[in-house]
Order: C-alpha cells, then sequence, then structure tokens
C-alpha cells in the first residue's frame, strides 16, 4: 500500500517534468509572424425612389395634340460612392421594348411619342424618349438620360429629389380607337 | 515564402473587389405605370336639301370601346310632338324601345359594331315631309 502511494507520487512528479520540459521548449522558439491584410469595403449604394407619381393617368386623350400626363414623376435617387472609383451618377428613363410604350388592343404607341422633361436635369425641354442606353442603363431608342450628378469627396454620400414631366405626343398620330393605354416607365440610375 | 505569395494575391483581390463593383453600378428598376384613356365618342350631323328636295343627308361617325359599348341607334323626332309631320314618311319605323329619347321618337337606323368596326361613319337618307316643327336626331349606343 505505501508501495503503490510513493508509485502514483513519482508518476505524478515525472508528469510535471515532462510538462514542465514542454512549457520551457515552447517559450524559446517563435513561429514566422504571419501578416494579414485586411480590407473591409463597405458595400457601394445606390437607389433610385418615386417619392409620388408612380402611376401615371390621362383620362381623356385629345386626338393630333400632345397631352400631358397631370402631375410629375418625383424621382429621388441616392447614392454613398467612393469618389475615386465612380465619377457621376447617371439617371436614365427607358420603357423595355420601345416600339410598344403604351398598348391598348392592337394598337401600340412607340416612345417616340412619349415626351420627358426634367428641368433640374439634362431635357430641360419636353424630348422624346428615343436615345440608347447609359453605361449600361436603358434600351436602345427606348431611352432618356435625366441628369448626370458628378461625385466627388464632398458628396460621395447623397441625394438629389427631381420632378419628372410626361407627356403623349399624338400630333400626327392616327386617330386612337377608344380605349385604354397603358405601359410601364422605368427609371434607373448608374455610376460611371 | 509561397505562403506570403498567396497571402498578397488574396490581398490585391479584395482590394480590387471594390472597383469592379463600382465601375457601372446599377440601382434597382424603378417603375412609372402610364394610362392613357381616349373616351368614346360619337356625333351626327344633317345635311339639309339645298334646294325644294325632300331629301337630307344624315351622317353619324363613332369611336366606341367595343369593350363597353353596344350598337348605335340613331333616332329623329319632332317638336312638338303633335306636329310631328315626318311620322309616315319614308323608311321611318317606329322605334321599339329607346329610353332616352321622346316615345314619340324614330329609329332612323341601328348600327352594329363588331370588333373591326370601333371606329367608322354612315351616311343615310332623309326623306321628309315638310311641315311645321323642329326636327330632332339623336345618336346614342345600346
Amino acid at each position: 500500500m505505501r508501495i503503490a502511494a510513493r508509485g502514483r507520487a513519482l508518476v505524478a512528479v515525472a508528469l510535471g517534468l515532462s510538462a514542465a520540459r514542454t512549457v520551457q521548449a515552447q517559450a524559446g522558439q517563435l513561429a514566422p509572424a504571419q501578416i494579414l491584410s485586411l480590407v473591409a469595403a463597405a458595400p457601394s449604394v445606390l437607389g433610385v425612389t418615386v417619392l409620388s407619381g408612380a402611376a401615371q393617368t390621362i383620362p381623356s386623350l385629345t386626338d393630333n395634340a400632345v397631352n400631358n400626363f397631370p402631375s410629375p414623376v418625383v424621382v429621388r435617387t441616392n447614392w454613398n460612392l467612393q469618389p475615386g472609383q465612380s465619377s457621376s451618377v447617371e439617371l436614365v428613363a427607358y420603357f423595355a421594348v420601345p416600339a410598344q410604350a403604351l398598348t391598348g388592343g392592337s394598337t401600340q404607341i412607340a416612345s417616340s411619342r412619349v415626351l420627358g422633361r426634367m428641368t433640374t436635369g439634362l431635357p430641360a425641354a419636353y424630348t422624346a424618349m428615343t436615345a440608347g442606353p447609359v453605361a449600361g442603363a436603358g434600351t436602345a431608342g427606348g431611352s432618356l438620360h435625366l441628369f448626370s450628378q458628378s461625385i466627388s469627396g464632398s458628396n460621395k454620400v447623397g441625394n438629389r429629389t427631381d420632378n419628372l414631366d410626361l407627356a403623349l405626343d399624338l400630333v400626327g398620330f392616327p386617330s386612337l380607337p377608344a380605349g385604354a393605354y397603358s405601359g410601364t416607365l422605368t427609371i434607373q440610375a448608374v455610376t460611371q | 515564402m509561397l505562403r506570403s505569395a498567396t497571402l498578397l494575391a488574396g490581398t490585391i483581390l479584395l482590394a480590387a473587389s471594390p472597383l469592379a463593383a463600382q465601375a457601372g453600378l446599377l440601382s434597382s428598376g424603378a417603375s412609372v405605370s402610364l394610362t392613357a384613356v381616349r373616351q368614346s365618342s360619337i356625333s351626327l350631323g344633317l345635311v339639309e336639301p339645298a334646294d325644294d328636295s325632300t331629301a337630307a343627308a344624315v351622317w353619324t361617325a363613332w369611336n366606341i370601346d367595343r369593350d363597353e359599348s353596344g350598337p348605335l341607334a340613331v333616332v329623329a323626332f319632332v317638336e312638338p310632338p303633335r306636329l310631328a309631320s315626318a311620322r309616315g314618311a319614308t323608311g321611318i319605323r317606329p322605334i321599339e324601345v329607346l329610353g332616352r329619347p321622346p316615345a314619340e321618337a324614330f329609329l332612323l337606323f341601328r348600327q352594329s359594331t363588331p370588333p373591326d368596326r370601333g371606329r367608322g361613319t354612315r351616311t343615310e337618307m332623309l326623306e321628309l315631309r315638310r311641315g311645321a316643327g323642329t326636327l330632332n336626331l339623336m345618336v346614342f349606343t345600346q
């Protein structure tokens, strides 16, 4: 019994020494330093919101005349960008299928008959939506470039609100059959 | 050495990815719904005879939303009714069901507006017997 107890004590001491040697060995050897470069980039933000006027209606069209939509589309554009990587924000309005901007029955009204004006932007006067895309935003022959906002350090985070006025130009257009004509205009922002 | 090169390459790729994301960054598209309505319209006219002829041309033009309207009816009536000297003149039939015009009105013609006839015109000659009173013409959809 006493021998057995002494044996356990010896074993315990031996383990303690062994552990101590390991600690001493580790304290004297350093692994090469590993340098990790961490780059945390906040995602850029670019958004377009229609604050009002998302549903535009002309209740009674007049043939052979320019028919204004009654209220403007109020568009808010917001961004949070890195100025060294984006020099401007462009806003574009477009129809997905320019030949069928508005349709009703078998009658199609092309985007060339839809006029847009943004007095705080590029088309200060009513302009047909027949331009091409801007930096990949828009469709060929069915777009209108609304504004180009320069981005610098002072306004890398910002927003602006603009009014888009719309009209339907039926001058010279064949008399429309009675009925409703509908379509969807898309407004999109893109950086350059 | 190899591990350091790998880390360096990883660092370059991480730094480059924001550049690629911002070039041509597109927002989501905001939609604007456009609706324009061409209201239905019908019109009517009478070309009175220039001489002693008793024939007058009655014309009507229509542009009707075919989804909402039925056939057209053109009627005539004389005021005051007791002077309705046109009654019984050639080709005028008593009206069956009209509603809005006076009961003394006569149906001149009814025009159907099938899908390919949402718009159109029609002219008919109306024989009149001279007399007192005012001849009124009316067109409406049924």
